[in-house]
């Protein structure tokens, strides 16, 4: 890469946005390889994902511009319409009008994902999430069939996430993975500019998250 | 002593919440989950049905002791009962399994072949469930929530050693 195009890298995607990016990478698949082996892991991974999905959501309406959903988030017209010209269409400035559900559809299914495992009950009655004491073993079970099935769908929702990733570097050109690592995209003709939240946003954003995750904890 | 009932362990199931039924019908809402316990049901024999509703009894007198023990000032009230039911019931076992109610039979059921072709073996684990729960009953007796802690923990293991060998794969 020459030092123009370097100096053409234009800031994408603010700190808070790629750590909890990458933070749920790590601990959904610490959560998927530690469910039914090591429940201890395994929970403390969920509340791990509870804190940065609540952070996310917040962030979604308080973070810098890029990760707003308002920004993001477009309508039916315009979402088939990039779609129809998606071979020509112009390069985004953070998300895609696609790229847009799919984060939605991600985050939908965590939700879902760790509002299920908060109730599951094992098949012996010896392991549960923390609000399983509110309901019964029947229902706690069919809590957990449920958590497996969910999780099917996230890992269907992740397998497309990384499909669509590979199709921007294969038919696109695009490499959609360095700007989430470095938070600077050297995408050549980008128009837009990421407004950054202050640092007190980010603060309010962390001690609200830890204050879920506590609550549901201590509630079991 | 006779052996108490079936229905009479089951008693602790009734304690169903209004939470735990909105619950229940939340997820029973959700469709093809229901329906098909609703088909197998119907088609499944009586002693099916019979083993699947004490194994679930096991689980929910499990699941009210390890509630319990969560919570921080565990009732001991609560956990004895609980301790006797899930001893009662891991009495029962052998009488649950009679020959043609396996998957070799075309039962749907989610007990291995292994229960009918590996009897000693089926036999040692149900025994082992039967020691271990005796020995938390002695320990829910004793009031002792230390000692209890610890040992649902091997109760939890020979509920979990049996399903490996015996029962289908969660």
């Amino acid at each position: 890469m020459s030092s123009d195009a370097s100096s053409a890298r234009v800031r994408v995607w603010d700190l808070p946005t790629r750590l909890v990016h990458w933070a749920l990478a790590v601990l959904v698949l610490v959560a998927w390889l530690t469910g039914g082996e090591r429940m201890d892991i395994h929970r403390y991974a969920g509340y791990g994902i509870l804190g940065l999905v609540v952070f996310r959501l917040y962030w979604g309406v308080a973070g810098g511009s890029t990760a707003r959903f308002s920004e993001f988030v477009k309508g039916p017209g315009t979402v088939l319409a990039y779609v129809r010209g998606w071979r020509a269409a112009p390069s985004s400035f953070g998300h895609n009008p696609l790229g847009a559900l799919s984060v939605l559809l991600l985050v939908i299914l965590l939700i879902s994902q760790i509002g299920l495992g908060l109730f599951a009950v094992d098949v012996d009655g010896l392991e549960s999430g923390p609000l399983a004491r509110f309901i019964t073993f029947e229902t706690g079970r069919k809590a957990a069939d449920l958590h497996e099935l969910n999780f099917r769908l996230l890992q269907a929702a992740i397998v497309l996430h990384l499909v669509a990733i590979a199709a921007y570097a294969l038919f696109k050109r695009r490499n959609l993975v360095g700007p989430m690592v470095t938070g600077r995209d050297a995408t050549a003709g980008l128009e837009g500019e990421l407004r950054p939240a202050p640092l007190w946003r980010l603060a309010l954003g962390v001690v609200i998250a830890v204050l879920v995750v506590v609550l549901i904890a201590r509630a079991g | 002593m006779s052996t108490p009932s079936l229905t009479h362990l089951m008693t602790g199931r009734a304690r169903l919440g209004l939470t735990g039924m909105a619950a229940a019908l939340l997820v029973a809402g959700c469709g093809q989950q229901a329906g098909e316990t609703e088909t197998a049901a119907a088609e499944t024999p009586p002693i099916v049905q019979e083993r699947q509703e004490g194994y679930k009894a096991l689980g929910s007198s499990f699941k009210l002791i390890n509630d319990q023990l969560k919570s921080g000032a565990p009732d001991m009230a609560q956990i004895a009962p609980a301790a006797d039911r899930m001893n009662a019931l891991a009495q029962q076992i052998p009488n649950w399994f009679p020959a043609g109610s396996g998957p070799q039979d075309g039962v749907e059921t989610d007990a291995l072949e292994t229960v009918w072709t590996n009897p000693e073996g089926f036999s040692a684990a149900q025994q082992r469930l039967v020691e271990t729960t005796a020995e938390l009953q002695q320990l829910a007796a004793a009031g002792d929530a230390a000692a209890l802690e610890a040992h649902v923990k091997v109760v939890g293991a020979s509920c979990g050693g049996c399903h490996d060998d015996f029962r289908v794969e969660q």
